[in-house]
């Protein structure tokens, strides 16, 4: 390791350090309100028995870890204060961005509010995108709307109790998003000559969701989060399939 | 019954089902969606033998038996796959290989670490049902050998044999990342009084954290992220290597493939862990006694050997209690338990006087499970390191929906997902910052158990510690503890030595090369 | 190829008009899914799997059985399916265990909101190792009399069906043992087995096996009647000894499954009949009987009624060992004295 990226790191370590000794102590605080002594739940209790026991042993021992990580980073970055610290730059920083951005979106703004189907085609078509392209620009113009939407979503799943139809009126939005951010996506490769990046994008998400989908659901027996116009679509078929073979 | 009458039991049973067409077809395929299921991040043999028991009800006992275990070994192996192409363990039981297994792969010899996996998959797997068949009343007797005490000490024992999976900065990271796991293992109502602790009144974190979020978040999203961060690709894609059995070097790791067995039986058979468990302690023990242990976390055979060929024995092992006792020995397991029952099969000590041919039954499909396991493998393995070719950044997507989905799947429940989120974003920095992530999930695992026993232990002995050092069993793991502990003494050769020629056993340590 | 086409996408289109009133004529028209409260493998999960297997034959569609264990006692399986549409589409499968979730903050319903289905339970017995010394719950009783408290006793985890049972044996024969939790009756039976515990109070199903193998002996069953256990003899019943004990016991399992309350009436119509057959066919009787299980068959009310029952018991008793969230009176449950 480079001695300015050691730096960086014994830098963090500090920072780590205390926020380990802050949470170590806050266990310990909650921990002394658990019962102590007195019985619980019909079960005789002494210190020996008590819920906090655990707790506050673990506790302490991460709070002198923390500070013995603390001394140590210390007295390191003390000892070698001329050397300078490395930093990550900024592209860096901004792709690790739409990552979070990316994952956390999907699993707080869109799997619990739109039908599962459309959720991992859109998911998977934009990730794909943004990294497959290599493209700085697309990367900051997918984080800025996809985290948009995103914290829409999250809103609406906050502060609206959502009938069955109004679900039904989101996912239909949801399409009409999908179809603009496709056609989006192809006016922009069109333009950085990254056509092919763009087909792939779009015909991997799309047969990716057309695979898993019913693998789970109708294969696995496993109902997804949300169920809304296409899956319940493709669980009629399944009836339609069925009643149809039967009439044979 | 007699060996030779044994015998011949096994031998028509293997020719009865082997006749059939049907049944060669469900062995295999249930061995194949097994592999699969193990192989999707998320999915376990737990999940998978739940979802098999209902498609199970219509079948006869034999039939239903050759799907549930085919697809019980074929998930045990499968969660090697990720492990080793994508450094995300599919199951628990799965993460140590990815330690040595991904380094390989990285090497461009992804293909040798599937190779070496299958074939140490299947020997162990063989010698836990050879285990299962000649020792299982004398390992069910030990089993009860093991009261509260013995597992708090077996649960200090994992955790601390993790610590030496350490890292590659300040020896306390490890250390902090251990009891990270155990203070989040603390969350939940507590096992013995029922109360509710750091629940903060919501009732999704009553029963705790689950392993599957927490294992996907602690190793599948930060891996994600930072090969996309970075541009990383994944292992190296210019050449695959040929996979092959590789009886040489297997046969050349023949002590270690014993001692990881024994481990991994061991583990198997007492109640309440099994090969999520296993897999880490091998590890961790053959690189302790290892001569190079420093060669370890680089892509060395030997740890992939060691942590494959521990979770498939402890397969073997688990089924030890739960066809003597009835007490199922891991997750899977107590699956199984429920599925047998609704075949109208109560496992448990009179089995062996009620259906006398049953056990022998049970291995003679355990021993099909295990080589219709291998043959899918070898050939899976050859087109399933091709999924390399693919671009980081169109397969990571892909996983990345793939754990969310096996985060749900288990418990149907959106809030993994949410923990999922946040272990993944936590385990993140503290990969970047240098600690090692595995502790942390071990300690998640063996928290509960810690906890719970101790407390129980010290209630039944009235707060007395005397029978930690009373029980022979208690000794035993008590004196491997401290020996651990020793070793990571700075001074440790040099009291070893004093103590080798006190003690006289010069010749003894020279002979075999100290 | 156009006319398959053309049927499917009449068929589609017929399948998503028809929702309503039209739709509970004609159920079940889907595959129905029973969510189990409690995980895989379980007790409740693999009575739940065979009675679904076998109402799925009078119902004519299939019915997937999936877990979804967690939160306080099944609350989040319990909430989980009371979210979904009442349309008897999806069941729940419960136990006796899940009565006690709402006063210990899981959620904030009463079981009146379940449509119950009752298959029924195993009873339970007190035992003690097969190396113990006491051969009579006399014998133990009038020991632990001498010396409160000095007997350790498992009965599965804290606030479970088996641990009332114990309370309800402590307080009809005035002895006091040392109560020593596990989280599971196996985990409880291999503590007496290993010497942990004295004695153990779990189901006759889970006990069987360990009974005949000569790992366990049983002193007493916790209900009525004695029972006679093949390859054993008879298990006396400990009212006997203890008349007092028919105030407090006996305190069965109710396994079984549910719709909600607010479903169609003539779903719950079908779904009662199917049960109603599913539990006299010869595989259920069998099976029953093979694992120690006494059939219940209730239904509607009559289930309602037991489950309301056995609410109040947890509920209150909870409350009296401090380990209810909510007074059970706040969310109107009554005492057990005052049902009727």
């Amino acid at each position: 390791m480079q001695p300015e990226q050691l730096m960086a790191l014994r830098r963090a370590d500090i920072k780590t350090a205390v926020i380990l000794i802050f949470v170590a102590a806050l266990m310990i605080v909650e921990s002394l309100n658990f019962p102590l002594t007195d019985s619980y739940a019909g079960v005789q209790n002494a210190w020996y028995v008590s819920p906090a026991l655990f707790p506050i042993l673990i506790g302490s021992l991460l709070l002198l870890c923390g500070a013995i990580l603390l001394l140590k980073a210390v007295v390191f970055v003390k000892s070698n204060a001329e050397v300078a610290t490395a930093k990550e730059t900024k592209a860096s920083w901004w792709r690790f961005a739409l990552l979070v951005s990316l994952i956390a979106g999907q699993i707080f703004g869109w799997v619990p509010l739109v039908d599962f189907a459309l959720a991992a085609f859109i998911f998977l078509f934009l990730f794909i995108f943004a990294f497959h392209s290599d493209n700085a620009v697309f990367q900051g113009r997918i984080f800025k709307i996809w985290t948009a939407t995103s914290i829409l979503l999250i809103l609406i799943s906050l502060f609206a109790e959502l009938s069955e139809e109004t679900r039904f009126y989101v996912d239909i939005l949801v399409l009409v998003y999908m179809a603009v951010m496709v056609w989006l996506a192809r006016s922009w490769a069109q333009k950085s000559d990254q056509l092919n990046v763009w087909k792939i994008s779009w015909k991997t998400a799309l047969v990716v969701t057309i695979v898993i989908c019913p693998l789970f659901r109708l294969g696995m027996l496993v109902p997804l989060p949300t169920e809304g116009i296409v899956i319940e679509r493709m669980v009629d078929m399944k009836y339609v399939v069925r009643d149809y073979w039967r009439s044979l | 019954m007699d060996i030779l009458a044994s015998f011949s039991v096994f031998g028509s049973t293997l020719l009865t089902l082997l006749s059939s067409p049907t049944n060669l077809i469900i062995l295999l395929g249930a061995s194949f969606a097994g592999i699969i299921f193990g192989a999707l991040p998320g999915l376990t043999a737990t999940l998978g033998v739940a979802l098999l028991t209902t498609l199970t009800y219509g079948m006869d006992v034999n039939t239903a038996l050759i799907a549930l275990l085919g697809l019980y070994v074929g998930a045990i192996y499968g969660g090697s796959y990720p492990s080793i192409l994508i450094n995300i363990p599919g199951t628990a039981a799965a993460a140590a290989t990815a330690l040595d297994g991904y380094p390989l792969a990285c090497k461009g010899e992804g293909g040798r670490a599937l190779g070496l996996t299958t074939t140490a998959s299947l020997i162990g797997t063989l010698l836990g049902i050879l285990v299962l068949v000649i020792a299982s009343p004398t390992v069910a007797r030990m089993a009860l050998e093991f009261t509260s005490f013995e597992f708090f000490l077996l649960a200090l024992f994992g955790i601390l044999i993790s610590g030496t999976i350490t890292s590659s900065d300040l020896v306390v990271k490890g250390w902090i990342a251990g009891l990270i796991g155990l203070a989040v293992s603390t969350i939940g109502r507590d096992p013995l009084q029922f109360f509710p602790r750091f629940t903060f009144d919501m009732p999704d974190l009553d029963q705790g954290l689950e392993v599957v979020p927490v294992l996907i978040g602690a190793f599948g999203i930060p891996q994600v992220i930072k090969a996309l961060r970075n541009k990383e690709s994944l292992g190296a894609m210019q050449q695959f290597g040929r996979i092959l059995p590789e009886w040489r070097t297997l046969f050349k790791n023949r002590n270690n493939i014993a001692r990881s067995s024994m481990i991994g039986i061991g583990i198997g058979s007492v109640p309440g862990i099994g090969e999520d468990i296993a897999g880490w302690v091998s590890y961790g023990t053959t690189k302790n006694t290892s001569k190079h242990p420093e060669t370890f976390g680089t892509g060395e055979p030997e740890g992939i050997i060691a942590s494959e060929t521990a979770n498939n024995a402890s397969i073997g092992g688990a089924l030890i209690p739960l066809l003597t006792l009835g007490i199922p020995g891991s997750p899977p397991a107590a699956m199984l338990l429920g599925a047998l029952m609704l075949h109208g099969i109560t496992p448990g000590p009179m089995v062996v006087v009620e259906t006398p041919d049953f056990l022998i039954e049970v291995t003679a499909i355990l021993v099909l499970c295990s080589f219709a396991m291998w043959i899918n493998g070898m050939f899976l393995a050859k087109q399933v390191v091709k999924v390399l070719r693919i671009p980081a950044a169109i397969f990571l997507p892909v996983v990345t929906l793939m754990c969310i989905l096996g985060s749900y799947a288990l418990g149907l429940n959106i809030f993994n997902l949410y923990m999922m989120m946040l272990v993944g974003i936590v385990a993140y920095f503290l990969n970047e910052m240098k600690y090692p992530i595995s502790p942390l999930v071990i300690g998640v695992i063996l928290g509960p158990m810690a906890d719970e026993n101790l407390r129980r232990a010290l209630m039944v002995s009235e707060g007395s510690f005397m029978p930690f050092i009373e029980r022979p069993v208690s000794i035993f793991l008590l004196s491997v503890i401290i020996l651990i502990m020793m070793t990571k003494l700075p001074k440790y050769p040099k009291y070893k030595a004093a103590l080798v020629k006190l003690l006289g056993l010069n010749r003894l340590f020279k002979a075999k090369g100290e | 190829m156009r006319k398959v086409i053309k049927s499917l996408a009449l068929g589609v289109l017929a399948t998503s008009i028809s929702t309503g009133a039209l739709a509970a004529d004609r159920y079940p028209e889907r595959d129905i899914t029973n969510v189990v409260v409690w995980s895989a493998g379980g007790g409740t999960d693999v009575v739940n799997r065979m009675i679904s297997a076998e109402m799925a034959k009078f119902l004519d569609v299939n019915i997937n059985v999936t877990n979804r264990p967690g939160g306080v006692a099944g609350s989040l399986g319990m909430s989980y399916v009371h979210r979904k549409r009442a349309d008897g589409y999806t069941l729940v499968g419960l136990s006796e265990s899940v009565v006690g979730s709402a006063v210990q903050g899981g959620w904030n319903q009463k079981m009146d909101v379940w449509y119950p289905f009752i298959v029924g339970g195993s009873p339970d017995l007190i035992s003690v190792s097969a190396k113990s010394k006491y051969n009579t719950l006399e014998e133990l009783i009038a020991d632990v009399k001498k010396n409160p408290r000095s007997i350790k006793a498992s009965a599965g985890g804290a606030g479970s069906i088996h641990h009332l049972n114990l309370l309800a044996l402590m307080n009809g024969t005035g002895a006091e043992f040392n109560y020593i939790p596990y989280p599971g009756s196996a985990p409880a039976q291999t503590a007496v087995m290993t010497g942990e515990v004295e004695l153990v109070i779990t189901s006759l199903a889970e006990q069987q096996q360990l009974i005949k193998g000569g790992n366990l002996k049983p002193l007493a069953m916790l209900v009525a009647n004695d029972q006679e256990l093949e390859g054993f003899g008879t298990i006396p019943s400990a009212f006997k000894a203890y008349p007092s004990l028919e105030k407090y016991l006996p305190i069965m399992q109710a396994i079984g499954l549910a719709v909600r309350q607010d479903a169609p009436d003539n779903v719950k119509q079908k779904l009662t009949t199917a049960f109603q057959k599913a539990i006299a066919t010869p595989t259920i009787q069998k099976w029953a009987q093979d694992n120690f299980y006494v059939l219940s068959g209730l239904t509607g009310a009559a289930a309602s009624k037991e489950f309301a029952f056995l609410e109040s018991l947890f509920s209150w008793t909870l409350h009296d060992l401090g380990a209810a969230k909510v007074i059970p009176s706040k969310l109107g449950i009554p005492k057990p004295s005052e049902l009727n």
